[in-house]
C-alpha cells in the first residue's frame, strides 16, 4: 500500500495531539518528518469526523483517521447513503475500517446528501473527504 | 485373562478418550479406571479426568502439541493401574414401585415375562455399586443389575420422566436426578436430592458409593 | 439495569461455559457462539468471559431503565433503538426509557441465529459451580437455572457509559471465512467409530451438505443427509462427550451435540467437530446446510490458536482505539 506522505503526516499530527509527546522527529532513507505540536484551543478534537465547512450552505464530512472507506456494513449490502438522502445528526453516512475495528462516521447535521466524495474501498487519509452533506432543512419547500 | 488392546481416541482438540474393553462391564476393571483418572488428573494438560463406563476421558485444559505422547503416557499408566478400592457409603433409597411413578412396568412384565412382585424383588436385592457420574447433574451410573429383568431401552423416548424416576434400560438401571427426557422404562420413583449445586460437594453420590433400593411400596 | 418486555422461549444468560464439574455429571452449557459473546464483552472493556443474554428466539425487546451501553454481536438482527437501526457487531450507548427491538435475523447467505446483548462489566448473575451460564436440566445458573421471562430485570455489574458513539468490528466471519464449495464449513477430527463405517458413508459424511433439521436446538443440531452405515452394529457404553461430537444413532442421521448436551453418550461417534468451529456451527440457522471438512490434529490446534489470535488482535485494537480518544 503506498500511502501519500501529507496522509502520513496527517495521522502521525493526529496521534501526536493525543500524547504529551511535544516533538517527533522521524528519519528514513530519503525521509524526514519533523513535527512540532502546537497547543491550540481546537474544541474540534474528535478523532473520527472532522468537518470543515467548505461553504455556508454545506458541510464537509471528512475521515478523523486512516482507514478504508466502507460504503455499507460488512455484513450488509444496501449502502449507508444514497444522494439526495435525508440524514439525521448522528446518523452514519461512512464506515471507516481500521483492521480489525469500524469506525461510524456520523453526518454532523442534518440535512440532505449532496456528494459522496470517496469510493468504497478507499484508503483515506486523515482529512479526507467522505460525504458532503447540504444544510438545507430537510423540511424546506 | 487379559483385557482386549486399550482404544485412545479423539474427541476434537476438546478431550480425549481412553476405553478398556472387556467381555462385560465389571467392577475391578473400573476400579482400575477410578485410579487412572486419579494419575491422570495430576497431569498439566488436564482439566478433568471423567470416569465413564469402563472408559476415562481427559478433558484437556491445553490441549498438547504431541497427542502421541500423551497417548503413549495413558497407555502406560493404564498398564501399571491398579484396582483402586474406594472406601464409600452405601446410601439407601425407599422406593414406591409401579403406580404413576411407575409407568413402564407392565413393559418390563411383558418383556422379562416376570410378575410385579419378582421385578421388584429382583430389583431391589443387590447393593448397586457407583461406577461414574454422567448424563446430568447427579446421576450415577450403576452396576449390578440382575440380568432376568433386562428390558431393552424404548422405542420413542418419553419427552419427560421426573427426578426420582427409577428406570431400566438395558442390562442397566438407574435413577434420574432431575426432570428431563429419557429412553429407559421407569419402574418406579424415590423422592432424594442427588445435587445441590450450592455445596461444595455438589453430587449426593460419588465413584465408590452404592445404592439399595428399599421397597417402600408396590402399586400394582 | 433492563426488562425483559418480550421475549420467546429459550433465550438465556451464558458466559463461556463452565468447566470442571464434568465429574458430577454437569456439561457446559456455555454460549452457541462463544466468539461472539467475547467479543461483544471486548468491546466494552469486559472480560471475555464475562455474561450476556444469548437471544436464540426473536424478536426480542428490552427497556433499559438507567442509561447504560451495550453491545450486540452474533446474528445481524436489524436491531433498533426506539427508531433508530443499530450497526451490528458494535457498542451503542442507551438512555433510559429507551427499549432495545432484536428483530428477525435478517435473510440472505450470511443469515445466522444467535445474537449476543452484552452489558458493561457483563451481566450480574451469580456464580454457580464456577460459571455463570445457564443449566436448565438441573434448574441452576444464569437467571435460577431456566429461560428469560418477560419483567425479568437483569443488571449489568459496572453500569458504565463510555463517552462517545459506537465503535465496531469486522465479524470473525468475514475476517476468518470457511466454505467448502461454495457452503460453510466445519472442520472435523475422526471419532473412535469412524473406522466401523463402511467406504461408502464415510465418503458421504465428507461430500455431503447436511442439512440442519428444524428438530436442533441448544441440545444438538439433527442433520438430514444420507444415512451413514456401519459396517456390522455398534454396542457402545456410556462414555464421556463433549459439544461438538456427532453421534449417529440407528436412523443414520447424524446428531451433532451442542453446549447443553448431556456430557456422556451412548451411540457410536463418527468425528467432532473442532473448538476453534464450534462457533461457526453455533450460528447456523436451521434449514441451512454446511459440510464437515476433514482436519489434523496439528492443523486442529492452528485454527484454535487462529481464533485466540483473533480475539488477543481484536482486544489489542479496541484498547489503541480508547487510548487514542481518551487522550484527545
Amino acid at each position: 500500500m503506498n500511502v501519500p506522505m501529507t496522509k502520513i503526516a496527517r495521522q502521525l499530527e493526529a496521534w501526536l495531539r493525543a500524547t504529551p509527546i511535544n516533538t517527533m522527529e522521524l528519519r528514513g532513507p530519503g525521509t524526514f518528518i519533523h513535527l512540532t505540536q502546537v497547543t491550540d484551543n481546537n474544541p474540534n478534537s474528535d478523532p473520527v469526523a472532522v468537518t470543515q465547512p467548505e461553504d455556508k450552505a454545506s458541510t464537509i464530512v471528512r475521515a478523523g483517521s486512516v482507514g478504508v472507506v466502507m460504503h455499507a456494513h460488512p455484513l450488509r449490502d444496501d449502502p449507508w447513503i444514497q444522494i439526495g438522502q435525508q440524514v439525521r445528526a448522528g446518523q452514519t453516512v461512512a464506515l471507516l475500517q481500521i483492521g480489525a475495528v469500524l469506525l461510524p462516521v456520523p453526518a454532523p447535521h442534518d440535512g440532505v446528501v449532496r456528494q459522496v466524495l470517496a469510493d468504497n474501498g478507499h484508503i483515506a487519509g486523515y482529512g479526507d473527504g467522505l460525504v458532503e452533506i447540504g444544510k438545507e432543512s430537510p423540511h424546506a419547500n | 485373562m487379559t483385557d482386549a488392546k486399550p482404544i485412545f481416541s479423539l474427541l476434537g482438540t476438546t478431550a480425549a478418550l481412553f476405553e478398556a474393553p472387556g467381555p462385560a462391564m465389571d467392577l475391578t476393571r473400573q476400579q482400575r479406571i477410578w485410579a487412572l483418572a486419579k494419575e491422570t488428573q495430576t497431569w498439566p494438560e488436564v482439566r478433568e479426568a471423567v470416569p465413564g463406563m469402563n472408559n476415562l476421558m481427559l478433558a484437556f485444559s491445553t490441549p498438547p502439541r504431541d497427542i502421541a505422547a500423551l497417548r503413549e503416557r495413558l497407555v502406560s499408566a493404564w498398564a501399571t493401574a491398579s484396582p483402586m478400592v474406594l472406601d464409600g457409603r452405601v446410601i439407601e433409597l425407599p422406593v414406591v414401585y409401579g403406580g404413576e411413578g411407575g409407568p413402564h412396568m407392565s413393559d418390563v412384565v411383558a418383556h422379562t415375562g416376570l410378575s410385579v412382585d419378582d421385578i421388584v424383588a429382583l430389583h431391589s436385592a443387590p447393593v448397586y455399586p457407583v461406577y461414574a457420574l454422567g448424563s446430568h447433574p447427579g446421576y450415577c451410573y450403576l452396576g449390578g443389575m440382575d440380568e432376568r429383568i433386562a428390558t431393552p431401552r424404548r422405542q420413542v423416548p418419553v419427552l419427560r420422566i421426573p427426578g426420582g424416576s427409577v428406570s431400566i434400560g438395558g442390562f442397566q438401571t438407574g435413577v434420574s436426578a432431575s426432570a428431563g427426557p429419557s429412553g429407559w422404562n421407569t419402574i418406579g420413583s424415590t423422592s432424594m436430592s442427588f445435587f445441590d449445586p450450592e455445596l461444595a460437594m455438589p453430587a449426593l453420590l460419588q465413584p465408590g458409593d452404592s445404592i439399595r433400593f428399599r421397597v417402600e411400596k408396590v402399586i400394582r | 439495569m433492563i426488562e425483559v418486555l418480550s421475549t420467546g422461549a429459550l433465550n438465556t444468560v451464558q458466559d463461556l461455559g463452565r468447566d470442571g464439574c464434568l465429574r458430577w455429571g454437569v456439561g457446559t452449557a456455555g454460549a452457541m457462539d462463544g466468539l461472539a459473546l467475547a467479543a461483544g464483552n471486548l468491546l466494552l472493556g469486559n472480560d471475555t468471559n464475562c455474561a450476556a443474554v444469548e437471544v436464540q428466539v426473536f424478536p426480542f425487546k428490552v427497556r433499559f431503565l438507567a442509561n447504560c451501553d451495550f453491545a450486540l454481536t452474533g446474528a445481524d438482527c436489524d436491531a433498533r433503538l426506539d427508531d433508530t437501526p443499530l450497526m451490528p457487531w458494535a457498542t451503542h450507548g442507551a438512555c433510559a426509557g429507551q427499549i432495545l427491538t432484536l428483530n428477525l435475523p435478517r435473510l440472505g447467505a450470511l443469515r445466522r441465529s444467535r445474537t449476543y446483548l452484552c452489558l458493561p462489566g457483563g451481566v450480574d448473575v451469580p456464580i454457580v459451580l464456577n460459571s455463570r451460564s445457564t443449566q436448565l436440566r438441573g434448574a441452576f445458573g444464569g437467571v435460577g437455572g431456566r429461560a428469560l421471562r418477560t419483567g425479568d430485570r437483569l443488571h449489568a455489574t459496572t453500569p458504565a457509559c463510555l463517552e462517545g458513539r459506537a465503535l465496531g468490528l469486522v465479524p470473525p466471519e468475514v475476517a476468518m471465512p470457511l466454505h467448502l464449495d461454495g457452503c460453510p464449513a466445519m472442520r472435523v477430527l475422526p471419532a473412535a467409530e469412524y473406522a466401523q463405517y463402511t467406504a461408502a458413508s464415510q465418503s458421504a459424511f465428507w461430500s455431503s451438505e447436511w442439512k440442519i433439521t428444524p428438530q436442533s436446538d441448544r441440545y444438538g443440531f439433527r442433520l438430514a443427509g444420507e444415512p451413514l452405515q456401519a459396517i456390522a452394529p455398534l454396542e457402545m457404553r456410556s462414555h464421556g462427550i463433549v459439544p461438538g461430537v456427532i453421534q449417529v444413532p440407528p436412523d443414520g442421521q447424524p446428531i451433532v451435540q451442542m453446549r447443553d448436551a448431556q456430557p456422556t453418550g451412548g451411540y457410536p461417534k463418527m468425528g467432532t467437530v473442532i473448538e476453534a468451529d464450534l462457533w461457526r456451527l453455533g450460528q447456523m440457522p436451521i434449514g441451512s446446510r454446511i459440510r464437515f471438512m476433514e482436519t489434523s490434529w496439528e492443523e486442529a490446534l492452528e485454527a484454535l490458536q487462529q481464533t485466540q489470535a483473533w480475539l488477543a488482535d481484536t482486544k489489542r485494537q479496541i484498547q489503541l482505539h480508547h487510548d487514542t480518544r481518551s487522550a484527545a
